[in-house]
């Protein structure tokens, strides 16, 4: 647990000046900047004439981020941390240290999903920042501004969901990113996955087990249709356990050329 | 108190049907500086890579300061400090916080930073990205990585590569200190025993994933026989003739005879012998190899069998 403490601790040394951690600001505040651009061009072509404003944007910024940004997100961000060590060779200086090898590849690990966590948060904020700042600008006076129907705590309920369901191919893109030295082997995977996103959106059925289409499953069209995001959350979990398994074994039996 | 500080029997590693290291038997005393030697491509990384179990060897033993390798990994690695190949540093961290990183790993105080920062004189540069570094500043981080341990052996695979001259001496000075005054076994890879033999007092030298010397500098200069160096108008002749008198005689691909003992071994001698029999001498010299030769010979030998 000490081994797992430290490594976590240097995974936050090694974030600094890196461009993984700016990603961290531009990609969820970008799809936010695309979401009220569109919303403001639109307006309510988008929303529907007796929408409230903000169910609109919390509803199409989040839809953005699941189907457009979360998937190539992950697999950059889990591509950019692992490059840290395949890059400069640094594990052959990592592991000849007297560290557990095991504990390198769990903080790897949760420093991505700490990172999927705080872009969902830094999403949310800015989803709030941006009606507040609509509202004070003034910008349509035709949006409606009051209390959003599904309310506030529907909407952070959501993005927990949405996070959670991220799981699963964070741990799919960890064990790529940290397995295979280049780049272009995790973002091809990666951009892979975003395409299978994009292609099978309205498939509900695949949605439940394919690890990018996972997040799908705590969108409102989604919800509709599936009684329960008990599977998806299972498999997510199963994921995420398998891949974590992996990626350790693998970790602790290589050769270090 | 330990007589060696590392000791593999036996190891061995193969790369499908190479045969990297090949039934390697080192004995690297305490507090030596041991000189590592072979030419690029013998073995030397895949041996260090062995002793730090970042490869696994497909046969053979190994003991590093007399715990067994892999069963006391943890142990070993908290004593031991380490330099494979290029420096591996994060560029875009400062040298303070590439060793604060290794620091943590290792549990040591932060005050350990600043005292190995001391020893490689960083001092001034430590908060300036890695980035920025020149090659030597980089080779002397690594170093005070390696030391951040405080560790009982250091492995140094080619640490002088790529410095300058200047750079090498100082890299060289500081590891005499490093043996001499804290009684740290240093050992160090190279392909180039001029580098080494200044410093190091034992010798392996290693050729095609063999072991073919391992000694102290001297038992190594002992190997070094010297010899006279002929040359003639009539080579055969001259064979035959030293052959009847007892001489042992070889000849260079060149056609140079190398005369390397005999009843009277000195050159004037075999000039008096080859004039009185009418063979014309237009060379003759007393050769003793440099230990340069040697390694040459040595290694040479290991590539012909």
């Amino acid at each position: 647990m000490k081994a797992f403490a430290v490594a976590l601790q240097v995974e936050f040394i090694k974030l600094r000046r890196t461009l993984a951690f700016w990603m961290m600001f531009i990609a969820p505040l970008g799809i936010v900047a695309l979401t009220v651009f569109f919303d403001l061009r639109l307006g309510a072509d988008v929303s529907g004439a007796n929408t409230d404003a903000w169910s609109t944007l919390l509803r199409d910024t989040i839809g953005f981020w699941v189907v457009l940004m979360l998937p190539l997100f992950v697999a950059l961000e889990s591509a950019l941390l692992a490059q840290l060590e395949h890059s400069q060779k640094m594990w052959k200086h990592l592991l000849a240290l007297p560290t557990w090898r095991g504990a390198f590849y769990i903080a790897k690990l949760s420093m991505n999903i700490l990172l999927v966590g705080f872009a969902t948060l830094i999403l949310f904020g800015g989803i709030v920042l941006a009606g507040w700042l609509l509202q004070i600008f003034n910008l349509r006076p035709d949006f409606h501004w009051g209390v959003p129907n599904p309310s506030w705590s529907v909407a952070a309920t959501t993005v927990l969901f949405v996070f959670l369901l991220s799981w699963g191919m964070t741990a799919l893109q960890t064990y790529v990113s940290m397995r295979w030295a280049s780049f272009t082997v995790a973002l091809g995977i990666g951009i892979l996955g975003s395409i299978s996103a994009f292609v099978f959106v309205r498939s509900v059925a695949l949605a439940q087990f394919v690890p990018w289409l996972l997040p799908f499953n705590a969108l409102e069209p989604y919800i509709k249709q599936s009684a329960t995001l008990g599977v998806p959350l299972l498999v997510s979990l199963l994921c995420t356990i398998l891949f974590t398994a992996f990626g350790m074994w693998e970790l602790n039996t290589r050769d270090v050329a | 108190m330990l007589s060696e500080a590392i000791f593999t029997q036996q190891l061995t590693r193969r790369y499908r049907d190479i045969v990297a290291v090949n039934q390697v038997t080192l004995q690297v005393p305490q507090s030596s500086i041991y000189g590592f030697l072979g030419p690029n491509g013998a073995g030397k990384t895949t041996t260090i890579r062995l002793l730090l179990q970042l490869i696994r060897p497909d046969a053979g033993v190994v003991r590093v300061l007399g715990l067994t390798l892999p069963k006391q990994r943890q142990a070993i690695l908290r004593q031991v400090g380490t330099l494979v190949e290029m420096p591996s540093l994060y560029p875009h961290l400062t040298g303070y916080e590439n060793l604060d990183i290794t620091r943590r790993l290792l549990g040591k105080e932060r005050r350990q930073i600043d005292h190995v920062l001391g020893i490689v004189r960083l001092e001034s540069a430590a908060r300036r990205l890695v980035r920025d570094y020149s090659l030597g500043m980089r080779q002397r981080l690594a170093l005070a990585l390696a030391l951040l341990g405080d560790p009982a052996l250091l492995i140094l695979d080619e640490p002088t590569n790529g410095l300058d001259p200047a750079g090498i001496q100082e890299m060289r000075a500081l590891l005499k200190t490093l043996a001499v005054e804290r009684g740290i076994t240093v050992f160090l890879s190279s392909h180039l025993l001029s580098e080494v033999e200044q410093i190091a007092s034992h010798i392996g030298i290693l050729a095609h994933g063999k072991l073919v010397f391992q000694g102290t500098l001297e038992a190594l200069r002992a190997l070094s026989t010297p010899h006279i160096r002929v040359q003639v108008d009539h080579p055969d002749q001259a064979r035959q003739l030293f052959a009847q008198r007892g001489y042992a005689v070889e000849t260079d691909a060149d056609g140079i005879l190398r005369v390397t003992n005999g009843a009277a071994f000195n050159a004037a001698a075999i000039n008096a012998l080859l004039v009185q029999n009418q063979i014309a001498v237009s060379h003759l010299s007393y050769v003793v190899p440099s230990l340069e030769d040697l390694f040459t010979q040595l290694t040479g030998k290991a590539s012909d069998s």
